[in-house]
């Protein structure tokens, strides 16, 4: 299996970069073909089906071939975050195995995928799955950086008219350096119109378990998110991360407020066509 | 204290529409300033790793730094007094004032000395005790604690604090910030120039040469250690680093984090000259204890910049006070279940959602996220999470390994949270969700579910291979996990081990 | 930009208070020019007493300031160094508390640092720490040739290792570690509403006169 990854990952010209970790391709032409597992947060999959699919469509419109593990359920970072070690190890390990075949894992949120890439190989440090680990951790990117760092694609012919703000989930900015790639794919979709927030890079809040185990705060913590997005006059908030999404158009729309909430997949994946949900 | 006390004292604290505007205001200055001070230095990135690096070198070599630092001190005719805990430290401090005589104190701001809760014990025992930097001033004649680590009085705006000088201090109201430093600046200065001794904190102690560092803006610690004829400084052990040269790069982060100025207007390094007595009271208090953890150490790296304070979202919300330690924000999130501050802090480092705003900012690169995250798996270890807690992970763990078991359940569960009744917001169970948000409508059917329906490519992994292997997997997990604990058994002490 | 010019145009924004100037500062060929300025200095600011640090290579200075000020009725004291070299600490030819009592004191630097503005002096019987602290005005008048670019030039030259070989421009420093303070503009505070006040408790004023020989 690692041979064949290795040779798979030699055609594609994946060279070890020391910025940020990250594995990225030295070069790719346009018309290389790969296939893609792709890892479906478990949120996405019970709540946000339609993010999953955009994902799988785009990258099938870019000509790759995508497979979804039918065994995979949560990357385990829930537990980790609140303190069950072991539980999580566990979990986890039902992700290595559900995508142990792959050699480029595709996924629609950056902090599952940061969990994956950052944590992985600590998290599996001397048990059996350890190469594995270290080795999907280096193949697996979210959807927006793999589609510019890895396909280096910026244009993928969308058009959805719209004012829109792009919120920085916090763990995919910070501990994969997203943001710039989002930026760039929505600068290419006609017709919308990106107003930053001033801090958009401010936490939504919500922070996993933290978000019912302190709730007022988590809620205050909202709606110090939603005066930013307020005061950008934006009808949908963009973000890379589900649960943020989930978080502040919850919040939102608790107090009433009209604002919309799209996965950047969704609008990448609007060609016009459709009817704007 | 427990979680659901810590989420009073947030609700508290949240409750009061006018807390969260002057936190809002000040740190988001200081921010901005933070920011600009660091790209402003081209080789900003590798002064912040130097100084990480030097903290780091200090902190693994702590006793002996600790003795060279001793062993120069006294060669420059000072006097070195180690403290195992507070108590000590505060005994020692009364000892040595009593020795010599002195009634009045004037004080520099030193967080140390909120942590061991120092004032009160002088006073308490008949000491005339004056804190001299502004904010400390205000936020003692208020007879309230600091909010800020950097920034004691961040709490009060000008209308507060005129209020505050005009009744506790018999002056007519003003809120001109001019007017309200000077008047503080003539009352202490009579003090300065009376007080029988000094009082301060320390930046670094240099082990080399013997040397404290002060760092300041207001000149109140220059007085402090210049006026009285005795000096008294109270400094945590891990304070000390081993070379001048390490100052180079920590003096050009520390201001610039702190308040976005290349320097301070006032590092004082203090050696042999000065006050004809001169003392260190080297404070331990639980952290040599820490300095055994092969991780955890890190969080005694802490240069107390107060940057992590000004980037946390959730300092910004609840407060310095919501914390009820000494330390607050990201820092005193960590420090709390080291009795650092706080005898109930066991439970801050959940108060965070772990988006690392602070260690973006940290000039000693602390890792605050990953950190807190090792104090919840310790929280869980020693029996914090409740029984119901521990269940509802341990079940997560079971079915999220049996992905057939998980697609059944989570098949029930769209379903009853599509109910009408549930949704409805009024369920008990999501109450702490949805109080304050919208509950998200989960699909009738996964996507993987669609995707297979309508033919999508699918992969599957061999179980029965891959359960003994994930077995192992756990067990060496588990192992790993003992043999730490036995080492950490045989290293350390104190109250940090459970039995 | 040279190391001096960057020390000139890094101390300026420090001298801003919310109120106006706190302080300049000037650059002048010889120790005449700065004493002449500062007794202009003095008119202005109607000062009527001023201390002078007993470095030797304020003398030129001082002498100055001594003959003309008198007839400006300007009073001026000269601190003076201990007989013995090594024996002065600090604050030892008069009690700390007495600066108080003067309108400004003159002073030098053994370090001037570019990058931030930084004045650096050791303690020691030929500038006493309060001269710095305690009068409302602090004049400094140095040398450009102890212009360094950085805090770790500044360090390195103050505090050399091995311990004990000082640098030969710092006259007197005394024995065992050097006691040093880095002064980076007037005495401030911002501790209310985060609003910047000068002073705080120490120095309102900082006036510096960068001398190309001193
Ligand atoms: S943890 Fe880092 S940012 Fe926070 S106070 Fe300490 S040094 Fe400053």
């Amino acid at each position: 299996m690692i041979e064949l990854a290795d040779s798979v990952c030699s055609r594609l010209g994946l060279h070890k970069s020391h910025r940020e970790g990250k594995i990225v391709p030295a070069s790719m032409d346009r018309g290389d073909r790969v296939r893609i597992h792709l890892f479906v947060p478990c949120f996405v999959d019970h709540f946000a089906p339609g993010v999953a699919w955009a994902s799988a469509r785009i990258l099938q419109r870019l000509g790759h071939e995508v497979v979804v593990p039918e065994s995979q359920t949560c990357c385990g970072q829930a537990g980790y975050n609140s303190g069950f070690h072991e539980e999580s190890v566990e979990v986890a390990t039902q992700w290595v195995r559900s995508f142990t075949q792959a050699d480029a894992v595709v996924g629609s949120s950056g902090s599952c995928v940061a969990f994956v890439r950052n944590m992985y190989p600590q998290l599996f440090e001397n048990t059996p799955y350890a190469e594995e680990a270290r080795r999907l951790s280096e193949r697996t990117w979210e959807l927006s950086s793999f589609l510019v760092d890895v396909l280096g694609v910026d244009e993928l012919g969308a058009r959805y008219p719209v004012r829109a703000t792009f919120h920085d989930g916090c763990h995919g900015l910070r501990q994969l350096g997203l943001g710039k790639q989002a930026r760039r794919l929505l600068a290419k979709v006609e017709g919308l119109e990106l107003v930053e927030m001033g801090r958009p890079d401010l936490c939504c809040g919500f922070g996993g378990s933290f978000s019912v185990k302190l709730p007022e705060l988590s809620v205050s913590m909202a709606d110090a998110k939603l005066e930013e997005v307020l005061a950008t006059g934006a009808e949908v908030v963009i973000a890379t991360e589900p649960t943020c999404l989930t978080q502040i158009v919850g919040r939102a729309h608790k107090r009433g407020l009209p604002l919309r909430a799209m996965h950047l997949a969704e609008v990448l994946d609007h060609t016009g066509q459709e009817a704007v949900r | 204290m427990s979680l659901s006390r810590l989420r009073e004292q947030f609700r508290q604290a949240l409750a009061d529409p006018d807390l969260a505007a002057p936190y809002e205001r000040a740190t988001a200055t200081a921010r901005a300033k933070r920011a600009a001070a660091a790209a402003e230095l081209p080789d900003y990135e590798e002064q912040r790793q130097k100084a990480a690096d030097a903290r780091r070198e200090a902190i693994d070599h702590l006793d002996a730094l600790v003795e060279r630092f001793r062993e120069a001190f006294t060669r420059d005719g000072g006097t070195v007094h180690h403290a195992a805990d507070a108590e000590e430290a505060r005994s020692l401090v009364k000892r040595i004032l009593s020795e010599r005589g002195a009634r009045t104190v004037v004080k520099a701001k030193s967080m140390l000395s909120e942590e061991i809760a120092l004032n009160e014990d002088l006073i308490a025992s008949g000491w005339e005790v004056h804190e001299t930097d502004l904010g400390e001033f205000i936020v003692q004649i208020a007879g309230q604690r600091p909010s800020h680590i950097t920034a004691p009085a961040l709490h009060l705006d000008r209308v507060d604090i005129g209020r505050i000088f005009h009744e506790k201090l018999g002056v007519d109201y003003t809120e001109d910030p001019v007017e309200l430093a000077t008047i503080a600046r003539r009352l202490l200065r009579e003090r300065f120039l009376q007080a029988d001794a000094g009082i301060s904190g320390a930046n670094f102690l240099v082990a080399r040469t013997g040397q404290i560092v002060l760092l300041e803006n207001e000149a109140n610690i220059r007085m402090c250690t210049t006026l009285p004829p005795l000096h008294i400084a109270v400094v945590g052990v891990e304070k000390v680093i081993a070379e001048v040269d390490d100052l180079g790069p920590l003096l050009s982060v520390i201001a610039r984090s702190a308040t976005g100025q290349k320097l301070g207007a006032y590092t004082s390094i203090l050696g042999a000259a000065g006050p004809p007595e001169r003392h260190v009271v080297l404070v331990d208090n639980g952290r040599r204890q820490l300095a055994q953890h092969p991780r955890k150490r890190e969080i005694l790296t802490c240069i107390r910049c107060g940057a992590c304070l000004n980037a946390c979202p959730v300092y910004e919300r609840i407060g310095g006070h919501a914390y009820e330690s000494a330390y607050s924000g990201p820092i005193g999130a960590l420090l709390g279940p080291h009795h650092l501050g706080t005898d109930h802090g066991r439970e801050l480092p959940f108060a965070s959602s772990l988006c690392g705003a602070c260690s973006e900012v940290c000039p000693v690169k602390i890792d605050i996220p990953e950190l807190l995250r090792l104090e919840r798996e310790r929280y869980v270890e020693t029996g914090g999470a409740d029984v119901g807690e521990r269940l509802a992970w341990w079940l997560w763990s079971k079915v999220m390994t049996r992905p057939r078991l998980y697609r059944l359940l989570a098949r029930v569960g769209r379903g009853i949270l599509q109910g009408p009744g549930i949704i409805a917001e009024g369920s008990s169970v999501l109450r702490d969700w949805t109080d304050g948000r919208k509950l998200p409508i989960p699909s009738s059917t996964s996507f993987i579910d669609q995707w297979k329906h309508q033919g999508g490519a699918t992969t599957r992994t061999n179980p029965i291979w891959d359960r003994t292997r994930a077995q192992r997997a756990l067990e060496a997990t588990r192992k790993a996990k003992r043999s730490w604990a036995a080492s950490r058994g045989r290293a350390g002490r104190g109250k940090d081990r459970k039995p | 930009m040279n190391p001096v010019e960057r020390f000139v145009a890094e101390m300026q924004p420090l001298l801003q208070g919310g109120d106006g100037a706190h302080g300049a500062i000037h650059r002048c060929a010889t120790a005449e020019e700065a004493g002449r300025d500062i007794l202009a200095l003095a008119e202005e600011l109607s000062m009527k007493r001023l201390v002078v640090a007993a470095r030797r290579e304020l003398d030129a200075v001082a002498a100055i300031l001594t003959e003309e000020g008198s007839k400006q009725g300007l009073r001026i004291d000269r601190d003076r160094m201990p007989a013995t070299k090594g024996t002065g600490l600090d604050d030892t030819f008069r009690d700390a508390a007495d600066y108080a009592a003067f309108d400004a004191g003159v002073g030098g630097a053994d370090v001037l640092v570019a990058e931030s503005a930084t004045i650096g002096l050791v303690a020691g019987a030929h500038e006493a720490r309060a001269l710095s602290l305690l009068p409302p005005v602090h004049i400094v008048v140095a040398p450009v040739s102890r212009m360094v670019e950085r805090i770790h030039d500044a360090l390195a030259r103050l505090i050399p290792s091995p311990p004990g070989e000082h640098d030969p421009g710092i006259e007197n420093a005394g024995e065992g570690s050097p006691t040093i303070t880095f002064i980076t503009g007037p005495s401030r505070t911002a501790d209310i509403e985060k609003i910047l006040v000068l002073p705080a408790h120490g120095p309102s004023h900082l006036y510096v006169w960068l001398v190309d020989r001193l």
